[in-house]
């Protein structure tokens, strides 16, 4: 494999790109896998790649019914954050904070994390004190966390809504090391780096039977034949209640919602941070793109679907939203918009963990939040399927939480999956 | 390229002439004009610059689909980025400048960026920018934000104010039966029948004038049929965009109101955002021209025929004096004969052999030829010519303009937006919609027939089709087949350039060349999503809706499969861009949301009361130390 | 926009509506083991396809509806009230 550096770019620039090959392979699928990993997206990726990296299992094989990247991973605004402030949360979410700020270098492949500072807008004194509070508990735990007040704040971006908006901006909570990253950039390099150690990456691959024997997974049947796997892992996102049933394993505390994403033409530089706010009903995240467009979203389409386009009130909702905090926005225009199922679960908080198939493990129950978590769902994914015991930091991120009284709820928004986020 | 206008010809009142500056320079128009055809009448040919390397890039089509003419209209606060000239109507005082350019298109700095786009392949940012050249040394993010920060810089197009948009836009809503998209001659024939029948019809196009292609002709007259529509009943709405389908037979449609005027009433909103709830669909959203790959296939001067076509008969411009025609279909001699005898002197290249062709006549027919390289940088100096067997330069022809006609692409886009795969049609070499389960009726030129007769009857049939599934009549009906032409297409995709390095275009705002989706495949982005995402084809303002097909069949042909079996782009609502002021509406600054109130509101504010803002209301926060009853004081007595 | 077909207001947007979740879901007697609650409030079916789901017209008549529409296309099948006794009602006004 070549390596990706300013080097070859440039030794290809002049030999007409000829140095180049496949970035993985297309390989036949084998019959036998010491890992079969469900899902070629990030969390599936990045599995298989901590697998072979960090336990040197390498006869490890990805299913992706699709291309990789198709799912989630390819459609989500890309905002990487680490300020949350329940145990085990924070912990995992700082250390994929961590991982992402390598991320490029540890596989070759320019993911393009962009440091550029998450910006939380805080529009009430009531609102100021409870981000005050979730800053400084990430700040009792070494993450960087700040608040800014209005003057340091109309400084940093200046063209925000002081003046007109129904809702006083006050300030902001910030993590400067937060930022964005380039998904498809994710999904390829950790394909490409996972490739290069084994990892057999099967597109096109969809998983369509699953036949149980004596309590474990004795193979798996799909759109390329049927495979046989030591462990089987799962991480498919909003189609994971799909594969439950088809292991036929029942009810999960999942529910999926569609999430709408859009995307304006490019204008030159308008944003530099990614700037977030909630107030009045209102929940909406924006962020200029390298490319040059505004990438912003908000709410849920507020009802369960599987479907992967949005419909109006929300972009209408969107809209509104934006314009709210950046009214130079209105010239602007909408170039896409489109939606992604979302794997929601009870309590807004992920599972990584064992289930009642003595060698099938999930990873599931994502949110809006999935995207700055693959680093480190990849990590812990492949440290329980190769150790068998849950680490520390996830051994509460699993199907028996509920029934303990151990949720993971972030909002406090109890077991409604729409309300989280 | 040498454009002007011509003294007969075109639907424009040039008893009216409109004033307008591009790039500071006061030139002039006529009423009716698009911003593009009066450029054109003016001769001026470089109107923006491309992404990436920054060539030159003039106006390539007359429509939705341009990539190359966008440029920046109005200043300040009204300053609108990413306008594209050829669907922006003139009005006397209209400022418009180009973009993406330093310090003008004419001569830009960025053109460096040609030189060594070589190192500039797909993906390449992938590859490097992630720690110390040339071997990326270092840790973390630090290097890649310094070269983000360049990055950045270079990229985007327009440049928005950062100003608060100044204008109003609206909100509104209708019902109706049949929402019928698109004026052209199968969109009219589907709104009268459905009228005829009594049903409730809302006809829309995206145009200011109703007539679709028909526009280009130079007989067609808009009136007579604006007013039939009129005169059955017929909401017709005219710029008018149906931007999006949505769940249940709702339309999202963009009009509109004053962008066309010089100095709107001021009780206007700029634009209006409509939900339409429709108990039927018909779409006539017609097709579009796509252009050929070849070398140097960007430079000013070249056009779709349709363009051209379009320039001549609606707008009195003659869009060159020495211009190749290059065709792999029939659709073109006629306008090849009006150019000709417009003025022009016209070569035909047509990439078939056995091929009839009823022509007089006064331009010559190259049977067997396409287009191999341009020449020129900013403007075409020739073009030379290849067999299209055995691709190789054998001539050179002295010409000013190219125009480019490889086959046409139904749009498909609004049925796209359900999820609706089309499927390929090879003897017409497109893609053709799919039928649904949804009350949904494509017709005309979007399902791929090509004459008049075909679409007139296909609107019928796409009528009746609506009576019947809304339960009002039980009729039979038939489509015409798709197709249409007398000698059939042979399908034209690229023209392959012997040296390396070349520079044929796929599409064209993105800078997307045909080596970029060969560097693609050969790293294994294969997938129609991932060669896309790799490439950025068809990611740009126009998703690709000339470029896409092309990039396909490039694709199909690296794969040694048939285009079908590469698989096909999905296109996303919206058709074409809305701004997000109109999908806002009145919903601003302090409308955001509803303020809610407590009935003690008034003598809160009367008292001094420091508010804040809890949920939807406001409530006192504290009031101010010189107050008698401090609301503090009151909650410690109370011990609250 | 979803269209539901209020068997009070007649068709309206899903806009107009909040989304209550699973109709099918059976709350257990209060005296069932926590295992049996844990699944009725926690636990979905999640069904990839048609289901029986409730909406309450909450910007309209604010009933609660109940509604078979696919989490797939979004085609909605039928819409009656949710208690059973205004079922009966609505269907003998027919
Ligand atoms: C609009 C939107 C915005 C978002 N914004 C953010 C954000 O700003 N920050 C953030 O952190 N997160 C965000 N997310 C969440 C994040 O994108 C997801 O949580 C994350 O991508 C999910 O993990 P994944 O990449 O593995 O899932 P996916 O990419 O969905 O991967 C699952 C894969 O499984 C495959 N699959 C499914 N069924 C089968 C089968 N039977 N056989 C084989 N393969 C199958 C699918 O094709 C898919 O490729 C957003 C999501 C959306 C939709
Ligand atoms: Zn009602």
């Amino acid at each position: 494999m070549t390596r990706f550096n300013a080097w070859n770019v440039i030794k290809n620039g002049l030999n007409g790109q000829s140095g180049w090959s496949r970035q993985w392979r297309d390989p036949e699928p084998k019959s036998n896998y010491d890992v079969i990993i469900v899902g070629g997206g990030l969390h599936g990726l990045a599995t298989a790649f901590y697998l072979a990296k960090n336990h040197n299992i390498n006869n490890v094989a990805v299913l992706e019914k699709g291309w990789i990247g198709g799912g989630n991973a390819g459609r989500n605004t890309t905002i990487v954050r680490s300020n949350y402030m329940m145990p085990g949360n924070h912990e995992f979410y700082e250390h994929s904070l961590k991982l992402w700020e390598n991320l490029s270098h540890e596989l070759n492949y320019n993911v393009m994390f962009s440091q550029r500072a998450h910006v939380s807008l805080f529009h009430s004194p009531g609102a100021r004190d409870s981000a005050a509070r979730r800053y400084n508990i990430m700040k009792l735990h070494g993450t960087d966390a700040e608040l800014w007040d209005l003057k340091t704040l109309k400084k940093k971006i200046p063209h925000l809504n002081y003046d007109d908006s129904r809702f006083p901006i006050l300030g902001a909570a910030v993590q400067r090391r937060a930022g964005n990253a380039r998904h498809d950039a994710v999904a390829w390099g950790y394909a490409r780096a996972a490739d290069s150690l084994g990892v057999d990456i099967l597109q096109n691959c969809e998983v369509t039977g699953i036949t149980r024997k004596n309590g474990s997974i004795e193979s798996i049947q799909t759109s390329r034949g049927t495979i046989k796997g030591k462990k089987v892992g799962f991480a498919v996102a909003g189609n994971t209640s799909v594969l439950w049933q088809m292991a036929e394993l029942g009810n999960l505390p999942i529910e999926s919602h569609k999430l709408q994403a859009f995307v304006t033409e490019s204008i030159k530089p308008l944003l530099d941070q990614v700037v977030v706010y909630g107030v009045g009903g209102a929940h909406f995240y924006i962020s200029q793109s390298d490319k040059g467009s505004m990438v912003f979203g908000g709410d849920l389409d507020w009802y369960k679907s599987y479907a992967q386009r949005g419909n109006l009130p929300i972009v209408q909702d969107s809209a509104e939203a934006a314009m709210a905090i950046l009214p130079c926005l209105g010239r602007i225009r909408l170039l896409r918009h489109w939606a992604g199922v979302m794997d929601m679960t009870m309590d807004g908080s992920f599972f990584i963990c064992k289930t009642p198939i003595s060698n099938l493990y999930l990873n599931a129950g994502w949110n809006y939040g999935g995207f700055k978590a693959s680093p480190a769902s990849g990590w812990y994914f492949a440290d329980l399927i190769a150790n068998e015991n849950p680490h520390n930091y996830v051994h509460n991120h699993n199907l028996e939480r509920f029934e303990k009284g151990i949720n993971i709820d972030e909002r406090g928004a109890g077991p409604d999956p729409k309300l989280h986020g | 390229m040498k454009s002007k206008r011509l003294n007969n010809l075109g639907k424009i009142d040039r008893d009216k002439t409109l004033n307008f500056t591009w790039d500071n320079k006061k030139l002039s128009g006529f009423e009716g004009d698009s911003l593009a055809s009066a450029l054109l009448a003016n001769n001026i040919g470089i109107v923006g610059r491309s992404f990436k390397y920054h060539r030159p890039r003039g106006i390539f089509s007359s429509g939705v689909e341009e990539s190359g003419a966008l440029v920046t209209i109005g200043s300040k606060d009204r300053r609108d980025p990413n306008v594209r000239a050829t669907t922006q109507e003139l009005f006397d005082g209209l400022k418009a400048s180009g973009q993406n350019a330093f310090p003008n298109v004419n001569f830009d700095l960025g053109g460096i960026n040609n030189y060594i786009g070589r190192f500039f392949a797909a993906g390449f940012y992938y590859k490097t920018f992630m720690g110390i050249p040339p071997f990326e040394w270092g840790k973390g993010t630090t290097i890649w934000m310094l070269f983000e920060k360049l990055i950045r810089k270079a990229a985007g197009m327009g440049s928005a104010s950062r100003l608060p948009d100044p204008d109003s836009y609206e909100h509104a809503h209708d019902f109706c039966d049949v929402i019928v998209v698109g004026s052209g001659p199968s969109g009219v024939a589907a709104a009268i029948e459905a009228a005829e029948k009594k049903l409730d019809v809302i006809l829309v196009e995206q145009d200011s004038l109703v007539g679709g292609n028909q526009l280009s002709e130079n007989d067609f007259s808009t009136s007579e049929i604006f007013n039939q529509l009129k005169s059955l009943g017929i909401k017709v709405m005219t710029r008018t965009t149906a931007f999006g389908l949505y769940d249940n037979c709702v339309v999202g449609l963009l009009e509109r109101v004053t962008d066309h005027l010089s100095i709107p009433d001021s009780t206007l909103p700029r634009q209006r955002f409509w939900t339409i709830r429709a108990k039927h669909i018909i779409v006539g959203s017609g097709a579009l021209e796509r252009h050929i790959a070849f070398n140097n296939n960007d430079i000013p001067g070249v056009m779709t025929v349709n363009a051209s076509k379009h320039y001549l008969n609606r707008y009195g411009v003659l869009t060159g004096e020495d211009i190749v025609i290059a065709t792999n279909n029939d659709s073109v001699y006629e306008t090849a004969n009006e150019l000709s005898e417009a003025g022009a002197n016209v070569t035909v290249l047509d990439s078939r052999t056995n091929i009839e062709i009823d022509s007089n006549k006064n331009f010559e027919i190259r049977k067997g030829f396409v287009p191999y390289n341009i020449n020129g940088t900013k403007k075409i100096d020739s073009l030379d010519i290849s067999k299209s067997e055995n691709i190789n330069k054998i001539d050179t022809i002295n010409c000013d303009q190219v125009l480019l006609s490889g086959g046409w692409s139904p749009a498909v886009h609004l049925l796209s937006h359900r999820g609706v795969k089309p499927k390929w049609d090879p003897e017409n070499a497109c893609f053709i919609p799919s039928d649904t389960k949804e009350n949904i009726t494509m017709i005309g030129s979007s399902r791929g027939l090509w004459n008049k007769d075909d679409c007139i009857a296909s609107g019928v049939a796409g009528a009746t089709d609506a009576l019947n599934r809304l339960g009002v009549s039980k009729t039979n009906y038939f489509f015409p087949k798709p197709g249409g032409w007398k000698n059939p297409i042979k399908p034209l995709y690229e023209v392959k350039y012997k040296k390396s390095r070349s520079k044929s275009f796929v599409d064209y705002q993105h800078d997307v060349t045909a080596d970029d989706v060969r560097l693609a495949h050969r790293e294994g982005f294969i997938s129609v999503e991932h060669l896309k995402r790799y490439t950025t084809l068809g990611m740009a303002n126009d998703q690709g809706k000339m470029g896409n097909i092309i990039g396909l069949s490039l694709m199909a042909d690296l794969l040694n499969k048939e285009i079908p079996e590469v698989g096909t782009t999905v296109f996303r609502p919206p058709y074409t861009p809305v701004p997000i002021g109109a999908l806002t509406g009145r919903n601003v600054g302090k409308h955001f949301r509803p303020l809610r109130v407590t009935p003690m509101h008034q003598w809160n504010i009367d008292h001094g009361a420091k508010m804040i803002e809890v949920g939807l209301y406001q409530r006192p926060w504290y009031y101010p130390k010189k107050m008698k009853h401090s609301v503090i004081h009151i909650l410690e007595k109370q011990q609250l | 926009m979803i269209r539901i077909n209020c068997p009070y207001c007649g068709e309206r947007d899903h806009s107009e509506f909040s989304y209550g979740g699973d109709a099918s879901i059976k709350y257990p007697s209060l005296e069932a083991s926590e295992k049996e609650w844990t699944e009725a409030i926690f636990f979905r079916k999640n069904i990839r396809g048609f289901q029986l789901e409730t909406w309450h017209h909450s910007n309209g008549c604010r009933m609660w509806l109940e509604v078979e529409r696919s989490t797939v296309t979004h085609e909605i099948k039928s819409v009656r009230p949710c208690h059973p006794d205004l079922q009966k009602v609505v269907e003998n006004n027919k």
